[in-house]
């Protein structure tokens, strides 16, 4: 392999980055191959970001790679689905089948109803993900929908209509800022290589403040912890921005420069009594206030901005539109070390996807949940390839679900191991390999690594690419895949101005990466992707989808106080939570993983004592979650990191998702016209709690 | 004599359980079989104070397992103070995990001998530092070398706690651990109630 | 992971430790007649045979539990420190001995050779070494439930009560009767600390081990205790040969007590106790 080197024993060093898909460092690993086989695995010392290290599902990653547990074969379903019986068949008869049936559909005129989704389990390395996928649904003209959706598509569409992302820099954040605010975000539980970074800001005499109702870990290692009831964030920083107004603090001039609609924005919060919205958020009024001193006197500030958390509420978009606006008028927009953290700024040739190609005249139902939801009741998907996903354990509203997938005609998983999708929903799944099996690319803040393939795959384990050619050649198109090895296809996804000088070949020979050719700081141009061409404080876009244009509270679908009769029988308010030792479902929530599994192997329900007791539940029982929707079975563990009136589960295990609803805001036509927008509510969903019965 | 201590900043550690999961990797521990543990301490109500214990074997001055192991499979080596298990003089028995005030010792079933953490040794006389310590995100996990077995002549040592929420300094015993909290500003009780809000859970 | 997850796991060894301490009990005994009683070699033989059966089987259970047995004559490497290696010395002694003393006694009849007087002497050393080695290896400061004076001097005074059950029902041996006595208010006392120690444990901690099964170490708890009287009374009302057996009973039950009784101190059990007064007073304050 290039990118090995070779020592005396015959053992060989190869570099690659971590499976799993950490916004926005994904840390490098160093493997050592010796015999043919993976001997050890560490973290990669040369990576810029990570700098060798790796969190506890890093470490444990050779776990996935050597699993018994592991597909080895295509496997045909025998007896009724969920009857856990199957058959081992060939590649070749198993594409027979799907290409059969999706050309039945194509021939009969609607090709909408083969359907491909596809996760984060397909990001093994990006380029599937990005390109290599949606290429395939685009040039065989199916229905194409993806993981971003049930993640962070309404954080996206906030963004959107603002016309700014953030996308600011951890080696930066750590050297340069005065403070960093994390809001309904827990990088210690969900991106725990962001932690070094925060910790730098806090030795250096800079201040971590956690915005969330838990006390998250982060929360933990935080100078200040700000506990605003769950969803009310629009007050808080509507309030927080009317006080920096109020008092001052708001370089007008620069708000006339860099932002759209300020006169009306400004009018806008300072409608707002601040007293008021202290009294929404349960909060004290001077938490508010400390929170404006900081904002007002502290820069540069960074947000580290929920990447999908606040998307999962009802009034999600304008929670994220409020917080952005507030970095702006803060000042806080195009300098270094504020700002806020997302996610990629490195562009792929996107060309490659072959939109272009997609039959005209085809109504194929957007990747937004109410679409999802309606095309699935309708009974309007005949194929559905699941890659790398898992909706019978993320998607929300599972015994409904489950209902409408019954009437999917053929069911196709392609993963490493069977989930739960692929035993309750699947006639066929299809074995996948490994990152350490092919060869990749993967980006990591503003540097690009090679993902070294380090072994051949095991049994008749395939790549994505490997079979949706040969899928694609059945269904007549023979340019799937043009390219005459991996490395040149890897070589054509480079091709974009931000990876200049790029080749697949360069980045194996650099175990530390490549740069790629990016502003210094994001925005400092003072330019962004609206229509005014600057940040949009009133955002025209949402004016013209009847969208709100200005932040705006709203109360949850389902909650407390705005569904009060429903709260009499449900009071408890069922919130997800990330834990560093899971990684959303991956890996049959990660039971397939011995490690993983020793420290989490079920279900475990964060309840403040004093639910529990007027429950007459102890630490370690067992309990039942149940609403209209349905009932799971999970154990107890007592703590005060949860508000009382709250419950929180790790988003790891499906018994979460048997109690939200598969609701959603915003119309798919939104989506249509930006691209984004179309998340579940996840996190507006009342529950009660009681001991097990039997 | 020399010995080695663990030194853990609770005022770092943020309970990402990379530690535990570090340790089984570099030492090839069983499936399942994990000589790390990550204790938590839910905070006080309404507060932000939660502890998190990062614990493995504490290579006691005074080891209980040396003394109890019927087999001298346990020895304290003389260089540094780590306490290591010979699993060729293992018996079996399991009275080393009785013994152990840490609940450092575990049982591999499969091979009918205990096994424990070893400080690394092998990788510390290489020259590197233990698996748990290079992986620790936060720096909360370290380990020093004390020329006195009490640790009071080191200067780090010297500044730091003896105990911390779950790990008791038994008398007579001497882990050589010990607990820094080198931020001082963490809070440390709860933050006061917002006014006006309803009594919890009555929302 | 605890040294034992489930109470039947403990079961090899429990069942050895009370084989051992009734064996050296009758072998204490034995040693004890042949030096005070008149004809006391003529009782030695059914008592040495007991106890060799008992050390034969509760030697395999012991021996069987091991993870790898075959190393098992290691087990006394440690002896000039571990109390683990000093017991299986002890039994060692005990067994030996027992053994001599009993080939001597058949091969002969009374009184016996000088070989055999130190033979039993040296079995009844063995005894009693076994029954304090026996109390000595629960003394561990990671065994809340296990250490202290009162719970290691048990085994060596229920032995020795044996012991003296067993001599006070011989013919001859009434004076013993006292001794007896005596024993029986030192065990009793005994046990009243165990008892009050476990109560104040299940206020403040540590958890017992077996929390699941709290309702049967009550029960073994007053069983035991009520073994106390029953002994007394039989004694008291001339049924010599009832009052052995209740101490060897009791000796078994003590012993299920002391396991099921177990309550480890590791920083789980810590942080529980910690855990537990933090949600106490989660629930105990008004939130203001």
């Amino acid at each position: 392999m290039a990118g090995a080197s070779a020592s005396e024993q015959g053992r060989r060093t190869h570099f690659t980055t971590c499976p799993y898909n950490c916004w926005p460092i994904n840390c490098g690993l160093e493997v050592t191959v010796e015999g043919g086989r993976v001997v050890g695995l560490r973290g990669n010392p040369h990576h810029d970001l990570s700098r060798g290290m790796l969190c506890v599902k890093g470490q444990s990653a050779l776990e996935i790679h050597t699993s018994p547990e592991r597909l080895r074969a295509p496997l045909r379903r025998e007896g009724p689905r969920g009857g856990g019986r199957w058959q081992r068949v060939g590649w070749d008869a198993a594409l027979d089948e799907i290409a059969d049936r999706m050309r039945r559909n194509i021939e009969a005129e609607a090709p909408q109803a083969n359907a491909l989704y596809h996760s984060h389990g397909n990001i093994v390395q990006r380029i599937n993900w990005k390109i290599l996928t949606p290429r395939l649904a685009n040039l065989t003209g199916m229905t194409l929908w993806d993981g971003n959706f049930p993640c962070w598509y309404d954080v996206g569409l906030a963004q959107e209509l603002t016309g700014f992302y953030g996308l600011h820099d951890p080696v930066e954040i750590g050297a340069c800022s005065a403070a960093v605010v994390s809001w309904a975000q827990d990088p210690c539980a969900s991106m725990a290589n962001m932690v070094p970074y925060l910790l730098q800001v806090r030795d250096r005499g800079g201040m971590l403040v956690t915005i969330d109702p838990r006390v998250t870990q982060t929360a933990a290692l935080s100078d200040v912890h700000i506990r605003p009831r769950l969803g009310s964030d629009v007050w808080l920083a509507n309030a927080v921005a009317g006080l920096l107004i109020r008092g001052g603090a708001v370089d007008e001039e620069q708000m006339a420069a860099q932002t759209f609609g300020y006169e009306r924005y400004r009018e806008h919060v300072l409608d707002l009594d601040p007293v008021h919205a202290a009294a929404e958020c349960e909060l004290r009024l001077d938490e508010i206030e400390g929170l404006a001193e900081l904002y007002a006197t502290t820069r540069p500030l960074c947000t580290n901005l929920t990447r999908g958390a606040l998307g999962k509420h009802w009034n999600g978009v304008q929670m994220v539109r409020a917080v952005l606006c507030l970095i702006a008028v803060s000042g806080n927009v195009g300098i270094a070390g504020g700002g806020a953290v997302w996610g990629e700024r490195i562009d792929w040739n996107l060309d490659l996807q072959a939109a272009e190609r997609r039959p005209r005249g085809v109504h194929f139902p957007e990747n937004n949940l109410n679409a999802i939801d309606a095309t699935l009741e309708a009974g309007a998907i005949d194929v559905l390839l699941v890659i790398g996903g898992n909706p019978m354990s993320q998607w929300p509203d599972l015994n409904r679900l489950r209902r409408q997938l019954e009437r999917v005609g053929l069911g196709v998983v392609f993963d490493l191991f069977m989930n739960h999708t692929a035993r309750e929903v699947a006639d066929l799944v299809l074995p996948g390999t490994s990152w350490l099996e092919e060869l990749g690319l993967r980006a990591s803040g503003t540097r690009m690594y090679a993902m070294d393939k380090v072994t051949g795959p095991l049994a008749e384990c395939r790549e994505a690419s490997w079979w949706m050619d040969r899928l694609a050649r059945r269904l007549g198109i023979d340019d799937y895949f043009p390219w005459r090895t991996k490395q040149e296809c890897l070589d054509a996804c480079l091709d974009t101005a931000s990876c200049r000088g790029m080749t697949i070949q360069n980045l194996l020979e650099r175990p530390q990466g490549m740069a790629a050719v990016l502003p210094e700081v994001p925005f400092a141009d003072g330019r962004f992707a609206s229509p005014s061409g600057k940040l949009e404080l009133f955002s025209q876009r949402a004016a013209q989808l009847g969208l709100e244009p200005l932040p705006v509270y709203s109360e949850p679908i389902e909650g407390v106080r705005s569904t009060p009769e429903l709260a009499r029988r449900y009071p408890l308010q069922l919130v997800s939570a990330r834990r560093n030792t899971h990684f959303h479902s991956f890996h049959d929530s990660h039971r397939a993983i011995p490690t993983l599994a020793t420290l989490e192997p079920g279900p475990l329900l964060h309840v403040h004592p004093r639910d529990a007791l007027t429950r007459d539940l102890a630490d370690g029982d067992e309990a039942e979650l149940l609403n209209d929707r349905g009932t799971a079975r999970v154990r107890v563990e007592l703590t005060t990191e949860v508000l009382p009136g709250h419950v929180s589960l790790n988003d790891a295990w499906p018994e979460l998702n048997v109690l939200t609803a598969a609701r959603c805001p915003i119309d798919p036509a939104v989506t249509a016209a930006l691209g984004v927008g179309g998340q579940p509510s996840y996190q507006n969903t009342l529950v009660e709690l009681r001991r097990a019965q039997g | 004599m020399s010995q080695r201590f663990f030194v853990l900043d609770t005022s770092r550690c943020f309970g990402c359980h990379g530690c535990v999961a570090a340790c089984a990797t570099a030492n090839g521990t069983p499936a399942g079989l994990l000589w790390r543990t990550l204790l938590k301490l839910p905070p006080d109500d309404n507060a932000a104070n939660t502890v998190y214990l990062s614990v493995a074997c504490n290579h006691c001055r005074n080891a209980p397992c040396v003394r109890a192991c019927p087999s001298r499979a346990l020895e304290k080596r003389s260089t540094d103070g780590i306490v290591i298990h010979r699993a060729e003089r293992c018996l079996g028995c399991r009275y080393c995990q009785m013994a152990c005030p840490y609940d450092a010792i575990r049982w591999d079933a499969a091979r009918g001998v205990v096994s424990k953490c070893h400080l690394c040794y092998d990788r510390l006389d290489r020259g590197l530092e233990p698996a748990c310590v290079e992986t620790c995100f936060a720096g909360a996990l370290t380990q020093v070398l004390s020329m006195d077995e009490d640790g009071s002549g080191d200067s780090v040592l010297r500044q730091c706690s003896r105990e911390a929420p779950g790990l008791i300094d038994h008398p007579g015993v001497g882990p050589s651990i010990r607990f820094a909290q080198r931020w001082e500003g963490r809070p440390s009780g709860p933050r006061p109630q917002a006014q006006g809000a309803a009594p919890g859970g009555e929302r | 992971m605890s040294p034992a997850e489930r109470l039947g796991d403990y079961v090899p060894l429990l069942l050895f430790t009370a084989m051992a301490l009734i064996a050296s009990g009758l072998v204490v005994a034995a040693g004890a007649a042949h030096l005070l009683l008149p004809a006391g070699w003529s009782l030695t033989r059914p008592l040495l045979v007991t106890a060799l059966l008992l050390l034969t089987a509760g030697g395999a259970m012991a021996m069987l539990h091991l993870g790898r047995p075959w190393r098992a004559g290691m087990a006394v490497a440690a002896i000039g420190r571990s109390w683990l290696s000093r017991e299986v010395g002890a039994v060692g002694v005990l067994a030996v001995s027992t053994t001599l003393a009993l080939v001597i006694d058949l091969a002969g009849n009374p009184p016996p050779p000088v070989w055999g007087t130190i033979a039993l002497a040296a079995a009844t050393m063995g005894g009693l070494l076994t029954a304090m080695t026996v109390g000595k290896v629960y003394d561990l400061p990671a065994q809340a439930g296990w250490r202290g004076p009162a719970q290691w001097l048990t085994p060596p005074i229920a032995t020795l009560l044996l012991a003296s059950v067993l001599l006070a029902a011989a013919p001859g041996g009434a004076l013993l009767a006292g001794l007896a006595a005596a024993l029986l208010g030192a065990d009793a006392l005994l046990l009243t600390l165990r008892i009050a120690a476990a109560r104040r444990r299940s206020r403040r901690g540590p958890a017992p081990t077996f929390a699941r099964h709290a309702r049967v170490l009550t029960a073994l708890y007053v069983l035991r205790a009520a073994l106390v009287p029953a002994a007394a009374t039989s004694m008291l009302l001339g049924w010599h040969a009832a009052a052995p057996v209740l101490v060897a009973v009791m000796l078994i039950i003590d012993r299920c007590c002391l396991y099921a009784g177990s309550a480890r101190v590791t920083p789980s059990t810590e942080m529980a106790i910690l855990k537990k007064e933090r949600m106490r007073q989660a629930t105990a304050r008004p939130r203001t």
